[in-house]
């Protein structure tokens, strides 16, 4: 009775399931399987919800009754597999409490900060959702760097595009989305996401082209910037990324990126390798480099960065993470700094997820030695 | 009339009915099973020897209704089972129509009982091997004969996966020798003639060693240990007071009891250590004399969260901790081979 209670609780105020890079871990090399996107992020599809529901998401809070098929069954918007095949709807809420040097006295600091909150539609048409047209729309914190006067709105679409799926292995898309680049983590404030400026709030207008192979992926994105910014804001250029698969599970790829605008131009390149350690389980690595040039000079540098983002899944529903990065934000100094993360992330029931995040930064130079900081994050994230 | 005639024929059956039929009309399972194993060369019935086999099974005498049910088969099937044996071990086509269903449902209860048998056994042992082997030659002649063929499927993958089980909770030595990057800090203190400061130093280097210990397919417990090398920098953490020093060499070693859970078939592991850390380093005092470098203790205990990910007999690993009652964190990023 209980277990029962707890479900319908926790079900009212939770959306569908999502669905990350690392599940390569459960075999999913590519992320078209699951998403509309065929590089990740944005909506899922069908299949996206109930591998969620089925496989994601632990079901020690469903009722016994329900058996795999009835889980996929209620992972539809509003808890039903949908009657019509041409759209879908989801409702995504995505928000932390972040804490600064916790345990600190003199300078801990805590805020809420709504991180995501939006609507998201999808139209499909044709065999195989060959067409579709995708749009986002909700609040979303502003995107970086912008120069003091310049305004941006705070409630405004990060991604609409539509989509043609020319064969089952060629697709081309057109309208705003992320860019093409790299490993696609949800952790917007890594440094392989912020150095080459392929955050959550990067995205541009532009053409993608996708190709999936029997044994690797690739794709190719031309854009003119976010036509939402001031014209002389927007970094227009493009991007390449091709996954190869590896020993079957593995996927080894590499990306490159050119963009500026009137002030910044950066040229970005790494490599990269998703491995699936089974059952759940597995481990992200990039490691990249930045050009980056301004107008006059002033901040002119080469960064390298890295990420290793590893999960481990006990059983379903849980993964234990540890995200470590590094960063030299100036080859031509010797100073580095290396950011370490565990964490915990747990998908009690479809819809929701739960996660605990400690971010400790330990900054490494020849002429000084200074305390670590450090941060930790509780994320709710809870989508219809 | 009519009607007493009726009822009469149908209980004749349990009027006539000797012990057997009056014991299972009564439901009286174990009395019929002790009855059956003192009485076992009496020439029981086929229908009898059926109703036997049902209480022997009711009541898990599986061992004893094997008996029973090769007793029948071999009075009542025997051309067909010796013809089935020959032609499966010279690979002959089967046909399945060949064959009675009633010697089916025989084979069937055999290995029914023979995998009830088997998934109770706590460890491997010749008799688990010996039950084994004629459980599977039981199961092979099902498979031929196409009968019930997904629930022999599912019995199979009961005790195959129960046999799997037993061989994978034993312990066993492992051992592995590794090589981690790693950053450690540690205490120290400037005294001064007005106050004392406290001085951050953060070291990077390298630890060898390595691990022993005993794991099966779902715990790791160990021993590990490494030597420690490297050198760091020294600042103090008050910006009024000046002192720093840079590349000042470390050395020493890391080692403690672990224990992990191993969460997937390549053996990747989460765990935990409780090791001491043991480093000198030699700081420079000062220029005046009212200054000096005090060094805590060499010796910090820590816990760590440890996490490995494997790779074949290659893996690679991550330590993330902190010194017990202390605030000074550890962490070290490693590959190593296990021998």
């Amino acid at each position: 009775m209980i277990k029962l209670i707890t479900f319908i609780f926790v079900i009212v105020l939770t959306p569908g399931a999502w669905a990350y890079t690392n599940f390569i871990g459960h075999s999913y090399t590519s992320c078209l399987n699951c998403h509309y996107n065929p590089f990740g992020g944005g909506p899922i599809n069908d299949y996206g919800r109930a591998v969620s529901a089925t496989a994601i998401s632990s079901d020690t809070f469903t009722p016994d009754s329900w058996d795999q098929e009835k889980l996929a069954y209620t992972s539809g918007f509003l808890f039903r597999k949908p009657k019509q095949d041409w759209l879908r709807t989801q409702i995504n809420y995505r928000g932390f409490q972040l804490v600064r040097n916790p345990g600190s006295s003199e300078s801990e600091q805590k805020e809420w900060i709504n991180m995501q909150f939006d609507g998201r539609v999808v139209l499909k048409f044709g065999e195989n959702d060959k067409f579709i047209a995708v749009a986002n729309y909700g609040y979303a914190p502003l995107p970086h760097p912008k120069p003091p006067g310049k305004e941006q709105a705070l409630w405004r679409s990060r991604e609409h595009y539509i989509g043609y799926r020319v064969t089952p292995k060629f697709g081309v898309y057109a309208g705003l989305m992320d860019q093409v680049y790299g490993i696609r983590v949800i952790e917007h404030i890594a440094y392989s996401r912020t150095i080459p400026q392929v955050a959550q709030n990067d995205q541009v207008h532009g053409v993608l082209l996708h190709y999936l192979g029997d044994t690797f992926e690739v794709g190719a994105h031309a854009y003119g910037g976010n036509l939402s910014q001031e014209e002389d804001l927007r970094m227009a250029g493009g991007s390449l990324k091709f996954e190869k698969t590896a020993f079957s599970h593995h996927r080894l790829g590499a990306s490159v990126k050119k963009a500026g605008n009137d002030y910044l131009d950066l040229v970005s390149y790494s490599a990269h390798g998703r491995f699936n350690l089974k059952e759940g389980s597995a481990l992200l690595a990039e490691i990249g480099q930045t050009d980056r040039k301004t107008q006059n000079g002033s901040d002119d540098r080469t960064s390298r960065y890295g990420l290793l983002q590893t999960y481990l899944r006990p059983f379903r529903g849980l993964y234990f993470l540890t995200n470590i990065e590094y960063l030299k934000r100036n080859l031509e100094l010797d100073d580095y700094s290396v950011r370490w993360g565990p964490g915990i992330q747990y998908f009690p029931l479809q819809r929701l997820e739960l996660r605990l995040d400690l971010y400790n930064t330990r900054n490494f130079s020849p002429d000084s030695s200074t305390p670590d900081s450090w941060m930790y994050l509780f994320q709710t994230h809870i989508w219809i | 009339m009519i009607k007493l005639l009726i009822l009469s024929f149908l209980y004749s059956g349990f009027l006539w009915a000797g012990p057997v039929e009056q014991m299972v009309a009564g439901k009286r399972y174990a009395e019929l099973s002790r009855y059956y194993l003192s009485n076992t060369k009496r020439n029981f019935t086929r229908k009898q020897l059926i109703l036997i086999s049902d209480a022997l099974r009711r009541q898990r005498l599986f061992r004893e209704d094997i008996r029973l049910n090769i007793q029948l088969m071999n009075k009542y099937y025997k051309k067909q089972h010796v013809r089935l044996l020959k032609d499966i071990k010279a690979s002959n086509t089967i046909d399945p129509d060949d064959y009675p269903i009633s010697q089916k449902i025989i084979y069937w209860i055999i290995i029914s009982d023979y995998a009830n048998i088997l998934t109770k056994y706590e460890k491997r042992s010749p008799a688990l091997e010996k039950d084994y082997r004629f459980f599977q030659i039981f199961s092979k002649m099902l498979v031929d004969m196409e009968f019930r063929e997904s629930k022999v499927d599912k019995i199979n993958n009961k005790v195959n996966n129960h046999l799997e089980y037993l061989t994978n909770k034993v312990y066993r030595f492992a051992g592995s020798y590794n090589l981690q990057y790693v950053s450690w800090q540690r205490e120290a203190i400037l005294t001064g003639p007005l106050r004392d400061t406290s001085l951050n130093v953060t070291n990077r280097g390298y630890c060898l060693g390595g691990d022993m210990g005993m794991e099966n397919h779902l715990f790791h417990f160990y021993l590990d240990g490494c030597f420690l090398f490297g050198s760091g920098g020294v600042k103090s953490t008050d910006s009024s007071v000046e002192y720093q020093q840079s590349n000042v060499g470390a050395y020493g070693f890391k080692a403690g009891p672990g224990a992990s859970l191993i969460v997937s078939s390549s053996k990747s592991r989460i765990g935990f250590k409780v090791p001491v850390i043991y480093t000198i380093q030699r700081y420079q005092n000062p220029n005046s004399t009212q200054f000096s470098i005090e060094e805590k203790s060499p010796f910090s205990f820590m816990t760590t969260l440890f996490s490995r990910f494997q790779f074949g007999k290659t893996y690679f690993q991550t330590e993330f901790g902190k010194y017990i009652q202390k605030e000074e964190i550890f962490w070290g990023l490693g590959i190593g081979r296990e021998f």
